[in-house]
């Protein structure tokens, strides 16, 4: 157990070092010439070259790689090309709005699914099992963004629910209880849209793990004491699973990070997505380095997290 | 899903157009001249779903067997070798793992320009090592098993083990897997068509459906069919492998 | 950072629950409640407000109503008063003396006097601004404050397109105060910014909006409207459907799809411009690479412009907004007018008679380079040139690489660019067809046409001071071009701008909410 432990920390840095390396690899392997579109439209030579000596690119390479990657290590992306500003800060500013979304997203998965899953492991084998089942197929093989945009199709221009666009009404001053409502109503589609490949993945997660401890020995214990069916589904039944629950969400932050950043493009959420999306653009070095740097870390620490959590509460697993 | 194959490979023969040819008016509605209607510049969109499906499936056929090959090739070795071998190859897998494929798709795409062997490229490194992790788990099972030590005993090679005892042992975990890999790569392509970065010169479902975002309030069929269309593809992968192992795809 | 957003979103995530049971239908969303308030859609953060560094089209449409240029540019595109209040040009071109208004003070309080007005052109506009620093720098001796309230300029030689470069988009006016000694290009003030013009800035959320207000001491008269919040909306259709439902009041741009639907709307007004977020009188345009055996034959480049039917890249593209060109350089422009050219009609069979002359090899494959936003255009002439057998090879590229592969490396047969011809064809026109604009610098010659004939005559128009004289050279610099065809001219864009008629009295150009009224 230690032993594994020990090993799982000591990977992290050296992924950590392989994530900075390959990053820096591809954007310097790519073809084109971020200085000469930055210089812009009747750009002269001169200002080219001005431009180049600004943004160090007249470096050698490894030169640029080791400044990079101790700054990297300090948490210091550089300047965006683009916008002249820090791309830590640039993507710090959105952090809290993609979070946002992202948090919304998994506890209105883990909301829908635990209690949906529960109901139909119970009715393992019957008609509603076998519905629930193919619908949770059914939403997990829809395209995010297609589902965003048959929500607005569908919601905010056929029936003028809800706003389809940001995160709250432009120009408000609501204060208080105003604020927060005004934020729920432009929360709800992108994060229904975004729970909607949780609410799959999850219900059946649950569904599978609580109908396999329903046919468990110490389930059947608990029911031959008398026990209450609720008692029993969620005090013996339900935990085990939840465990898989734990490390399957901590594995899938990536994805969920990048179906963070669709609906945030076709909702406008103004989060990390539409960032990226203009810095992919603009080919703004720093900015992508960053973001790459970024989710995979948190993925990393995901990982690392589930694993351990796991790890600490199910002594079933041999670590070899 | 086979059905889909089947039209995707027939498409020139079904499709009643080129897929890029003007042969209709401008956004016309689903008719019995253009069953799902026209675009904006008077293409056929029943010949872009078609064609369509062919770049989708030639994306996540090859994708898939890229990393059938590195995956399974890699657990192999990995199982079977053990030692210092397997604890490099698990933690290289391990730091591939991390890696966020759909983000490193889209950078390896937006730097290196559209094209279908790099965003094949790109999914393939980053799918192989979870494939790779199944089929090593399952090769440490089959070692202890009799038939292993049996060939083992009887001085087989160590290729010859490889790929008469262990290979037909793992391949049915790795289909499983395979089958639920390319229900991402689909909805992967898609996505990555969605913003652009697929290859302009071939139909695509998800540049379909991007094409069709600006004009979503008075043409609902351009984002709708080449969408339906994804969507019973990717069902049609999910259903065979829950049908088959009961894998719950996450 | 990390603590206030767990912190903001467990309050939040307190709310989320009994928020989806009970959402919908509460608060009034539409800007109506806030009758004094204009709100304006824009495509994507600026990143930054500082107008005099950039020449990027989306810093310029939000930050230009913070600042003012020496003059202003009027529907026509004359010169009016703006800070200067009067002006001589003399010595035949040579010097240009600017008298500024007196009184007028910067957002924060300190007079504006001529040194903000050197200090400007010196260190920053001549240093960073593409456009200025390019057309000025070789031809501007100095600039000189005669006194606080004068300023002069001195040139090498005449110079008389000057007047169209001093506008608040070429030429804003930066406080000397908050700027001098530091690099402008990393200043706070790019975020914070202080400038003369007719708002002032009040907050920026990144990705979400910015605010304006009024400023109540603006030496052209304070506006009607009390505040101004741009809006990030980066979809189209969702930029139409919240003007619709009366959560923004002015878009920028309408896309030619949507405006068939805002026609029939009576809450909505539209209006057109040649005012884009990329310049003035813009002119889509294909390119060929004449360094190509391929296009070294002109016949072979007249049967290309015989095959593209231009009225239907205006009709299904650009639904009717927008014009088929009838001359290469933009018709809004005076200077340039040129009747009586004959471009390349729509015609197929003498297409393909021309091609078959030619000697056209069929089964060749043409490589057509573009950025993503012309991928429409490309897919429809794609269509018409395969209906005379020529393939098109579609290849998008974002800019860093479009710029690298067509004018640094020139590896292109064809490519299309929107060329923007400004107010004055030295500025805007000349780079794309004289000999000396061929190499690395985006946006410049990319046909890669050289004719001596040519670069003199765009030498001499450059120096004519009488409009007469520079109308004729013009009319013979066209006339070349349509001969010789190193270019397709496809379509002068418009805009289409769009406002709810709750506000009404929008001003032309850069500072369209300046004059502006809602109720």
């Amino acid at each position: 157990m230690m032993r594994y432990l020990v090993r799982r920390l000591l990977l992290v840095p050296l992924t950590v070092m392989a994530i900075v390396t390959i990053s820096f690899i591809m954007i310097h392997a790519a073809p084109g010439d971020p200085v000469l579109a930055l210089a812009g439209e009747h750009g002269d030579r001169a200002y080219y070259e001005f431009m180049r000596e600004r943004f160090g690119f007249d470096d050698p390479l490894p030169t640029r790689f080791v400044t990079y990657a101790s700054r990297v290590l300090r948490g210091d992306f550089g300047n965006s090309y683009v916008q002249g500003r820090s791309a830590a800060a640039l993507i710090a500013e959105r952090v809290p709005a993609t979070l946002l979304l992202t948090a919304s997203a998994l506890v209105l998965g883990a909301l829908v699914s635990i209690p949906l899953g529960l109901w139909t492991a119970r009715r393992a084998g019957g008609r509603w099992d076998g519905f629930v089942n193919f619908f949770a197929l059914t939403l997990y093989s829809m395209p995010l963004f297609w589902v965003g945009q048959m929500a607005v199709v569908v919601f905010a221009a056929r029936m003028g629910w809800l706003p389809v666009e940001g995160i709250a009404t432009a120009g408000s001053d609501a204060t208080g209880i105003h604020r927060v409502t005004d934020l729920l109503q432009h929360l709800a589609l992108p994060a229904v849209v975004l729970a909607s490949h949780e609410i799959a993945v999850l219900t059946r997660l649950v569904r599978s793990g609580v109908a396999q401890e329903l046919g468990r020995d110490h389930v059947r214990m608990a029911r031959a004491s008398g026990l209450s069916e609720r008692v029993i589904l969620l005090r013996h039944a339900l935990p085990r699973p939840m465990l898989t629950v734990v490390t399957v969400v901590g594995t899938r932050i990536g994805q969920l990070f990048a179906g963070a950043l669709v609906v945030e493009i076709v909702f406008g959420w103004p989060g990390m997505g539409r960032l990226l999306l203009s810095a992919l653009q603009a080919r703004d070095a720093p900015i992508l380095l960053a973001f790459f740097f970024l989710v995979s870390c948190s993925v990393v620490i995901a990982n690392l997290v589930a694993d351990v959590i796991y790890a600490a509460i199910d002594p079933r697993i041999r670590y070899g | 899903m086979g059905a889909m194959g089947l039209l995707a490979l027939s498409a020139p023969l079904l499709a009643p157009a080129d897929p890029f040819a003007l042969v209709g008016a401008a956004l016309d509605p689903p008719s019995l001249h253009h069953l799902m209607g026209t675009d904006i510049l008077g293409r056929d969109l029943l010949s872009g779903v078609l064609y369509g499906a062919r770049t989708s499936l030639v994306v996540a056929g090859i994708t898939g067997a890229l990393a059938f090959i590195i995956g399974t090739g890699t657990g192999l070795v990995a199982g079977y070798a053990g030692g210092w071998t397997d604890d490099v190859l698990m933690r290289l897998a391990e730091i591939v793992q991390v890696l966020p494929r759909f983000f490193f798709a889209v950078l390896a795409v937006a730097l290196f320009g559209p094209g279908l062997d790099r965003i094949i490229l790109a999914l393939a490194i980053t799918s192989w090592p979870g494939l790779a992790r199944v089929v090593r788990a399952e090769v440490l099972a089959l070692r202890t098993q009799d038939f292993v030590r049996a060939a083992e005993a009887a001085g087989a090679s160590h290729t010859r083990i490889v790929m008469r005892e262990l290979l037909p042992g793992v391949l049915s975990p790795a289909f499983v897997m395979i089958g639920l890999l390319l229900g991402q790569v689909l909805l992967l392509e898609a996505s990555l068509g969605f913003l652009g970065l697929g290859d302009p010169n071939l139909a695509s479902w998800g540049a379909l459906i991007s094409q069709g975002q600006p004009f979503l309030l008075v043409a609902w069929w351009l984002p709708l069919f080449p969408g339906l269309a994804i969507t019973l593809t990717v069902l049609g992968m999910n259903l065979l492998v829950d049908a088959f192992s009961g894998s719950v795809p996450t | 950072m990390v603590g206030s957003a767990w912190r903001r979103t467990r309050s939040l995530l307190a709310g989320a629950i009994c928020g989806f049971i009970t959402v919908t239908g509460c608060g009034d969303r539409t800007t109506e409640s806030r009758p004094d308030t204009l709100v304006a859609a824009i495509e994507s953060d600026p990143g930054q407000l500082n107008p005099a560094i950039t020449t990027s089209g989306g810093v310029h449409t939000v930050a230009d109503l913070l600042y003012n240029g020496l003059v202003g540019l009027d529907e026509h595109q004359r010169p009016v008063p703006e800070l200067a209040r009067s002006w001589t040009v003399d010595e035949d071109g040579r010097l240009y003396r600017f008298h500024l208004q007196t009184g007028v003070r910067w957002h924060d309080g300190r007079p504006f006097t001529a040194a903000d007005v050197v200090y400007s052109f010196n260190e920053v506009l001549l240093n960073f601004h593409a456009r200025t620093r390019a057309s000025l720098r070789a031809v501007l001796l100095s600039v000189d404050a005669v006194d606080d309230s004068t300023v002069e300029f001195h040139f090498r030689q005449p110079y008389s397109p000057f007047l169209q470069q001093l506008n608040v988009v070429e030429a804003p006016i930066l406080p000397r105060h908050l700027y001098a000694g530091r690099d402008p290009q990393t200043s706070r003030h790019n975020i914070a910014p202080v400038g003369t013009g007719p708002f002032r800035f009040v907050s920026y959320a990144p990705d979400a909006e910015i605010r304006y207000a009024r400023n109540p001491n603006y030496f052209g008269g304070p506006p009607a409207i009390a505040a101004v919040i741009f809006r990030v909306i980066p979809d189209p259709t969702a930029q139409v459907l919240a003007l619709e439902a009366g959560q923004v009041d002015w878009l920028f741009g309408v896309p030619a799809a949507q405006q068939k639907r805002l026609r029939g709307n009576p809450r909505v007004r539209m209006r057109q411009t040649t005012i884009g977020s990329g310049g003035t009188n813009c002119m889509v345009t294909l390119a060929f690479n004449l360094d190509r055996a391929a296009f070294t034959d002109v016949r072979i480049r007249r049967a290309i412009a015989h095959a593209i039917d231009r009225n239907a890249i205006l009709e299904r593209i650009q639904f009717g907004s927008g014009r088929v060109p009838l001359a290469p350089i933009s018709s809004r422009i005076p200077l340039a007018t040129a009747p009586g050219l004959q471009l390349p009609v729509y015609d197929t069979a003498l297409s393909a008679r021309l091609l078959e002359q030619a000697g056209w090899p069929r089964g060749q494959v043409l490589d057509l380079k573009l950025l993503p936003s012309f991928r429409a255009y490309a897919e429809l002439i794609r269509a018409q040139l395969r209906a005379v057998g020529i393939d098109a090879r579609l290849q998008l590229l974002e800019q860093a690489v479009f710029v690298h592969d067509v004018f640094d490396r020139r590896d292109f047969d064809m490519a299309m660019i929107s060329y923007c011809n400004g107010t004055d064809p030295q500025i805007g026109v000349r780079r794309q067809y004289v000999s000396s604009s061929i190499g690395a610098v985006p946006f410049s010659n990319a046909a890669g046409y050289r004719n001596a004939e040519m670069d003199s005559l765009f030498d001499v128009a450059g120096r004519l001071v009488e409009p007469a004289d520079r109308q004729r050279t013009y009319l013979h610099i066209q006339q070349l071009a349509v001969r010789d065809l190193p270019y397709i001219w496809l379509l002068e864009s418009e805009a289409t701008q769009a406002h709810l008629v709750r506000c009404a009295g929008f001003a032309f150009g850069a500072h369209f909410a300046a004059t502006a009224r809602c109720r």
